[in-house]
């Protein structure tokens, strides 16, 4: 009987690889016990293929042209429906902009109690325990459930989710669009230049400095490396000021403040104004041919190299 | 036209957090402030009336007696009337939503504003909760508000994980702000001064919402390992290990 | 007997009509000067004799030497030639009028007769003909040359061509007087050019003279009941404003209390009624010469920012009957927060404006209305919690000194120096080396000295010098709670802008303290043996004066003196060098706030400090060593670098053995 329902990150057309935490955590916690609900526009159910091979013990689909943009107000009153429909007292999704969005407003609509942010999990003797970072990871939380029931959202980095031998069958849950609320309305969307995150979102940030000479090499190493991790590209003040990288990507005191997980610097000095800007990342990775670059002070892992040799090689071996 | 914005009093986000023998936040010498998001949330309710069509501001906020501070800076920075809803403890965001659901109801504003989550919990519930209990549109990680001359609908710029995206609500709505919707304006001395004459009015939460148990139960809290000193490493090949196996930060990858 | 009669052929009932003229000229010249005397004194004029004595030779400087004026060598000697021509003629009228009523006394020509008067006659011709030419030059460089700052307008011509043509028919009728009084022309080689426009009048008869006399002198009268209106105010209310000025040094700005901030629920300059008379007076000084705006950065590289132009805007104001109906808003955000602070204008200004107060004043309305956002807002939250601009955590403060051994301050234990580490100097890479430069300097000297350590703050500078009044006046006495706590002789600082503030702005709190910049102490090490130089070391070096320790605090010695020692001969100067130096772009906040890349004062320096030649740029500031190091980095030149001069003189320091045995000297404990 399935008492856990993950929730696919999906932008409407296809299920998206955030997922796969949210499955970890489940496969980890309720291994066999839980549905693996997708929902979107006529192309969702082609992600059946893929996303069969996860151990879920049925995949749910919901699939129609209203949600093809699925917007929180609409997809919301669906999961409540799944919820019910199959009896699930759990929800979890991935704490992706989708399930932030979403997963909250599920919460209140059926009144659960939820945990976001969650980055790891065990059982004990009297139940669940979920751990979750607070005061921007200054502080990690244990909680206890008090009832066997609520909504999960979890970071997309967390868990690991293994393939199986077996496929889950497929099921697909009737939702009448007429029911749906017609308060919000999806205007459109911008998608970032090359289908880069955005700075302040991005899990991932590679940094170049001036010593990547041109426009071009910028773009090469630092927007090639960046997406290659799936990740966002910054700059520092002086390369923008050099004309190497445009104005919105300066990373610093007065310009954008991130904290991703992974912040990768390439040939940037590490001057305080720019520190300001990525001093709570995470991992900080430095690539600087001076070993005497104060950057390698705030540095987790530096490589004293030539960013020429060291990003391509990185290129070719991630 | 009248907003409603709900903010926080967090812990000041740049203080190092210490956590007392027994597992509780420290706050000996700790200072406190307006939630950094609730800030940005409170500033675009500023500049909308700025624009026009909003005629009041009504900020909220609810916590213990101390809460006063925090709605006096909201006053300062140019809010109009405040209202505090002393709670004995810190609710969480599930009563957090339900109490300002009461709020609603009897302050019937036409926007909601909040920021998108609080520092101290991070919970990002709140906003969407809320929207949830009063079935209303919501629009979280605004990074651009604009209102429609004729009042009736918003139309709102969403920062998502693959860029943005734009929506239309249809009024009265639920707007969550992300850290790009606007840098807040600078509250010095002088304006608290002057916004001490402003009303505040007080709630005890308890007659609001009846007390529930919390659905979740804190069991320890503890400082992370602290950052280990970074170290050189010799090679590529040695850094691609590094993270992936110890600090686990590059990406998942279909197996 | 050399002398002349007064109201030569001028009948009783002619004179009459003069003096009645003369009532009406004087009436309409003293209406707008009486009626700013007013505004001023309304609105508190504060007057100390002791003050005022000591500005005596300001005034005199100033005014007699034209000091500034003639900085500008054209202008300055056309001005030269206007000032001093009007001033003798007036005081030969002023002769004239003491002898005609003197006469009553004395008798007639008891006073203007013989050497004397031969004397006055040369020397007004003299000094006419100096008059006549300082016009002309003045109308050449109005008319012909028309610098644009300048901003000047039809009525300025006329006025120059009503003073020209006043006294050019002053000449004729001295030519006129002396071709009718026979009795003179034995002396008419003491009337140089009076005597050539005698040649005029061969046969002139009184009637014709008293014609001349009738057109000459209503012209008089019309200049002078002119001379108050427009920029020739300044005539009067320059030399005031000279001798008014306050004594308090310049970047120095007024604490306000947050008692009057409760009762008058504001806080700077919102209107004119927030500023007293005695700025009211400097605002009429305004010649609109427009050295200010010539000498303003931030307006050179392309900004808003027009110093003449926030004085103008003010001023025109001042007619509104209430004072406190006028607003500040005039001037726009974007000019407001240009200003560097580098007190370029208020060096230029001959008329001792204090255009940075005033920016300063301004600021801080606009904060407490709470009209301030953007980055540079952040960096406030952030030095209000952390007590530094970057928002670092102050148990972070000593990482620089690692591997140093450097004592922390004891309440307990007195020390010499008092190393002010300051906030650059904690945090930023390029200043922290400078620290350790410095540290290395001061071991190798035997210097006796500590650190606050994390106790220290920031001076606060950042925060008064864009606005926050209050946030400054919390850091300030905080720090000054420890420094009184602690025993030592005086304060070190790499830092201009700690310097400034330490120096001149703390005492405004309780804390007096002497503080040296460092270049003033090595220089005082070096000249006293405790630090040995390889002399001639280091070549080709320029150096950058930082416009808080040069303009703003007259320092431009020490740190040439030391340059001088390590090259064995002086600096290559750039353009901008002493305190006419070049703003590096980061005073006033602006280090914190976003500038567009077409606008970097730094770009600027940077370029004129390359045209030296020099492979070293010198400097003794940590923010001036970011914002250059950064323009230099962008400007892709290899061949020249920077350091600051503690770095310059560890790498040619040749101390190895103790110092030798000094005797107590000042600097010793």
């Amino acid at each position: 009987m399935t008492q856990w329902i993950v929730l696919a990150d999906t932008d409407g057309e296809t299920v998206l690889p955030s997922t796969l935490s949210a499955i970890g955590f489940a496969q980890m916690l309720a291994p066999n016990s839980f549905s693996l609900l997708i929902i979107g526009g006529a192309t969702i159910p082609d992600s059946q293929e893929l996303w069969c091979r996860y151990g879920a013990e049925k995949l749910l689909i919901v699939s129609l042209p209203e949600l093809a943009h699925p917007t929180a107000d609409k997809v919301a009153p669906v999961i409540a429906k799944a919820m019910q429909t199959e009896g699930a007292s759990w929800l979890v999704g991935p704490a992706s902009s989708f399930g932030r969005d979403l997963l909250p407003r599920v919460a209140g609509l059926l009144d659960l109690p939820m945990l976001s942010e969650i980055i790891h999990a065990e059982r004990d003797e009297a139940g669940f325990l979920f751990q979750r970072p607070a005061y921007a990871g200054n502080l990690l939380e244990t909680y206890r459930p008090v009832a066997n029931r609520g909504v999960l959202s979890i970071r997309t980095s967390a868990f690991q989710a293994e393939t199986t031998e077996s496929q889950s069958p497929v099921e697909t849950l009737k939702i009448d669009p007429s029911e749906l609320p017609t308060s919000t309305r999806w205007i459109g969307q911008e998608k970032s230049e090359n289908k880069r995150p955005d700075l302040s979102a991005a899990r991932v940030v590679v940094s170049g400095g001036r010593p990547l000479k041109d426009a071009a090499t910028f773009e090469r190493l630092i927007g090639g490396l960046a997406d290659r991790l799936g990740g966002a590209v910054g700059a520092t003040r002086a390369a923008v000021d050099s004309g190497i990288a445009p104005n919105e990507l300066q990373i610093g005191q007065t310009g954008r403040v991130v904290a991703p997980d992974l912040y990768i610097a390439v040939g940037i000095s590490g001057s305080v104004q720019h520190l300001a800007g990525m001093k709570d990342s995470k991992v900080i990775v430095a690539i600087n041919n001076d070993p005497n670059a104060p950057i390698f002070e705030v540095a987790d892992y530096g490589l004293v190299a030539d960013l020429y040799q060291a990003v391509p090689e990185l290129l070719e071996k991630l | 036209m009248k907003i409603l914005v709900s903010v926080k009093r967090v812990p000041d986000p740049y203080a190092k957090l210490r956590l007392t023998p027994q597992g509780a936040l420290d706050t000996a010498g700790l200072s406190w402030t307006m939630n950094p998001f609730d800030a940005i949330a409170l500033e675009e309710a500023l500049r909308l009336r700025e624009k026009g069509t909003v005629t009041e501001i009504t900020v909220v906020s609810i916590g213990g007696p101390e809460t006063e501070d925090t709605l006096r800076m909201a006053l300062a920075m140019g809010a109009d009337r405040a209202l505090c809803v002393l709670e004995e403890r810190p609710p969480d965001p599930q009563r957090v939503s339900h109490l300002l659901a009461a709020i609603y109801h009897r302050e019937q504003p036409q926007l909601i504003l909040m920021g998108k989550q609080a520092t101290d919990d991070d919970a990002n519930q709140v906003g969407q909760r809320l929207a949830a209990l009063l079935q209303l549109p919501q629009a979280t990680f605004a990074s651009s508000v604009h209102l429609a001359s004729d009042g009736q609908t918003v139309q709102v710029t969403r920062e998502v994980d693959s860029g943005r995206e734009i929506l239309e609500l249809i009024l009265p709505a639920v707007i969550t702000a992300d850290l790009r919707l606007n840098e807040p304006r600078y509250v010095a001395l002088p304006a608290i001064l002057k916004a001490r004459s402003k009303p505040l009015q007080h709630f005890h939460g308890g007659e609001l919402v009846p007390l529930v148990s919390p659905g979740f139960l804190l069991v320890k809290r503890e400082t992370p390992p602290p950052r280990k000193p970074g170290r050189k490493v010799q090679n590529v090949e040695e850094l691609i290990a590094a993270l992936r196996e110890e600090a686990k930060v590059l990406p998942n990858k279909h197996t | 007997m050399p002398t002349r009669t007064i109201f030569f052929h001028i009948s009783g009932f002619q004179q009459a009509c003069f003096y009645i003229l003369a009532l009406i000229s004087t009436a309409v010249a003293l209406f707008p000067i009486l009626r700013r005397a007013q505004i001023w004194l309304r609105a508190g004029l504060s007057f100390s004799l002791k003050q005022t004595l000591q500005h005596l030779t300001s005034l005199a400087g100033e005014v007699f030497a034209h000091r500034r004026v003639l900085r500008r060598r054209y202008a300055g000697i056309a001005h030269l030639l206007l000032f001093y021509g009007m001033l003798v003629l007036f005081i030969g009228t002023c002769i004239v009028a003491i002898e005609h009523y003197g006469a009553f006394f004395f008798g007639p020509h008891w006073l203007y007769r013989g050497w004397f008067y031969l004397t006055c006659k040369t020397t007004l011709d003299i000094f006419g003909l100096a008059l006549v030419i300082g016009i002309l030059l003045t109308l050449l460089r109005r008319l012909l040359f028309r610098p644009k700052v300048l901003g000047h307008t039809p009525w300025d011509t006329g006025f120059l061509l009503l003073l020209f043509i006043a006294t050019l028919t002053g000449f004729l009728l001295e030519g006129a007087g002396l071709a009718a009084d026979p009795s003179r022309h034995a002396y008419n080689t003491y009337s140089p050019i009076g005597r050539w426009f005698a040649l005029l009048f061969p046969h002139l008869s009184p009637t014709g003279y008293v014609l001349i006399w009738w057109v000459h002198t209503p012209l008089v009268l019309a200049t002078i009941a002119a001379l108050p209106y427009g920029r020739r105010l300044h005539l009067f209310t320059a030399p005031l404003s000279i001798l008014l000025q306050p004594s308090r040094p310049m970047g120095v700005l007024e604490p306000e209390t947050m008692e009057k901030v409760e009762q008058t629920g504001r806080i700077g300059v919102g209107t004119l009624a927030d500023l007293n008379g005695t700025f009211l007076l400097s605002l009429d000084a305004c010649m609109e010469c427009g050295r200010c705006t010539e000498a303003c950065p931030a307006y050179a590289v392309g900004k808003p920012l027009d110093p003449k132009q926030i004085v103008l805007s003010l001023r025109q104001q001042m007619w509104a009957p209430d004072l406190s109906e006028t607003t500040t808003d005039v001037i726009d955000d974007e000019s407001l927060w240009a200003c560097t602070n580098c007190h370029a204008c208020v060096r230029e200004c001959p008329a001792a404006i204090r255009h940075v107060d005033l920016i300063g004043g301004i600021r801080r309305y606009r904060v407490g209305e709470g009209r301030l956002s953007g980055s540079v807002g952040t960096m406030l939250r952030q030095l209000a919690s952390q007590k530094n601009p970057w928002g670092l955590p102050p148990s972070q403060r000593m990482e620089w000194a690692k591997g140093l051994e450097i004592p922390l301050a004891d309440p307990g234990q007195k020390t010499d120096i008092l190393l002010w580490v300051g906030c650059a100097g904690a945090f930023e890479p390029r200043a922290q080396a400078t620290m350790r430069a410095l540290v290395s300097l001061l071991n190798a000297a035997d210097v006796r000295f500590a650190v606050l350590g994390p106790q220290e703050q920031c001076t606060g500078d950042p925060a008064r010098r864009i606005g926050e009044e209050f946030l400054f006046q919390q850091l300030a006495s905080e720090n000054i709670a420890v420094l009184n706590s602690i025993g030592f002789s005086r304060i070190l600082t790499a830092c201009p802008h700690c310097f400034h503030t330490l120096k001149n702005e703390y005492p405004q709190f309780g804390g007096n303290y002497e503080v040296l910049h460092h270049t003033q102490f090595l220089q005082q090490l070096v000249q006293g043996g405790r630090l040995k130089l390889e002399r001639g070391a280091q070549t080709a070096i320029t150096y950058h004066d930082p416009c808080f320790l040069a303009r703003v605090n007259g320092e431009v010695e020490a740190p040439r003196a030391l340059l001088q020692t390590l090259m064995g001969h002086p600096l290559t100067e750039p353009e901008h060098y002493g305190d006419r130096t070049l703003c590096c772009g980061a005073g006033g906040g602006r280090m914190w706030m976003e500038e567009a890349g077409t606008q970097r004062p730094s770009t600027r320096r940077v370029q004129e400090l390359l045209s030296t030649g020099a492979q070293t740029i010198a400097l003794s500031c940590p923010f001036c060593k970011v914002m250059l190091g950064d323009s230099l980095a962008i400007s892709q030149q290899n061949a020249t670098h920077l350091a600051d001069i503690s770095e310059l003189l560890l790498a040619s320091l040749i101390n190895t053995d103790p110092p030798p045995p000094q005797m107590a000297t000042k600097q010793s404990v």
